[in-house]
């Protein structure tokens, strides 16, 4: 194998990727090539080093943030907790339209009995006269 | 999309549910955290985009088919903030440096030469957290579609099966991709390496 041929090997040979073939003559190479073997281990060390990175912990309240940001861009009509209260407010809103109409008809019904009543002397009162 | 729970929380998200978002978020957050970090560098920027990748996912949540999994695809909008956000940051500073917004190939190789000499000499260099600096410079200081790879493959383990999916390209290529990153990094690495 060639130095080169080698060197494009690193990824597959750390991953475990190589026939038992191709490994075995890479291996063989590495014995015997003091510049491959230390790159191969400068490879392996950088490997090594990049699986220890931190993982950092996200930032606190992300959801509650993004759901404020969601919340402010849409208006208010993104989620369902939000049609939750439009249910609300089209509910109190069918209530208070149902007493206006009570209240309306009871008006107009104690209006009728008023009329009745006005109505009786109004007309018996030419007749007096 | 085989997988029932993944079913099921798709179509609570599809119907708006607050508490289905939550736990969305709260599954993936630290993973794409890291990832945005790796690749931008920046903290302030990094939890701002953070927060628009998630406002995309739900945006965009009536039009996920289930072709792949949920999580690659919330990596796929992540790689794609990401790439666009950097594209935005060395836009903004180019046009700060001068009106020519045409030099970016260069400009960006020479902040990236840049970055790698402010890194302290060897012999300055103390054990532990400084490494992980060192590290982090090296990642970033490399090109997009090769730093991209490194980190989906090697920082956030995922398999290349995922990553051929997350970035819509051959297996092939996301491994010349990614060997030509590691080696890249190796090379970037060596004076400190002991
Ligand atoms: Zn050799």
């Amino acid at each position: 194998m060639e130095h080169q041929e080698v060197k494009d090997l690193f990824t597959e040979y750390h991953d475990g990727d190589l026939s038992d073939e191709k490994k075995k003559e890479l291996e063989t190479h590495l014995q015997s090539c003091d510049e491959c073997r230390t790159e191969w281990q400068a490879f392996e060390k950088t490997m090594n080093e990049i699986s220890g990175l931190y993982h950092f912990a996200p930032p606190q309240d992300l959801a509650k943030n993004v759901e404020h940001k969601i919340h402010r861009r849409s208006r208010g009509k993104f989620f369902g907790k939000q049609k939750g209260n439009n249910i609300q407010f089209a509910l109190i809103s069918f209530i208070l339209v149902l007493l206006f109409m009570l209240a309306y008809l009871m008006l107009t019904a104690v209006n009728e009995i008023i009329v009745l009543d006005d109505q009786a002397p109004d007309t018996a009162q030419p007749i007096d006269q | 999309m085989n997988d029932p729970s993944q079913h099921k929380l798709v179509k609570q998200l599809q119907a708006r549910d607050a508490h289905a978002f939550e736990q969305l978020i709260e599954t993936h957050q630290t993973r794409i955290y890291n990832l945005i970090y790796r690749m931008i560098g920046n903290r302030e920027e990094s939890e701002d985009l953070l927060q628009e990748v998630f406002i995309t996912v739900f945006k965009k949540i009536d039009s996920f088919r289930g072709d792949s999994s949920l999580t690659t695809w919330i990596y796929k909008i992540a790689t794609n903030h990401c790439i666009n956000r950097k594209k935005y940051l060395t836009r903004r500073k180019h046009y700060a440096k001068s009106s020519y917004s045409d030099l970016s190939e260069k400009e960006q190789a020479e902040s990236r030469n840049a970055m790698m000499e402010n890194l302290p000499r060897p012999d300055e260099m103390a054990e532990g957290k400084q490494m992980e600096l060192l590290i982090q410079k090296a990642i970033i200081s490399l090109e997009d579609e090769y730093k991209i790879v490194l980190i989906l493959r090697d920082v956030q383990n995922l398999s290349y099966d995922e990553i051929e999916q997350i970035l819509n390209v051959p297996a092939g290529t996301v491994k010349s991709r990614l060997h030509r990153a590691r080696m890249a990094l190796k090379e970037k690495l060596i004076p400190y390496l002991r």
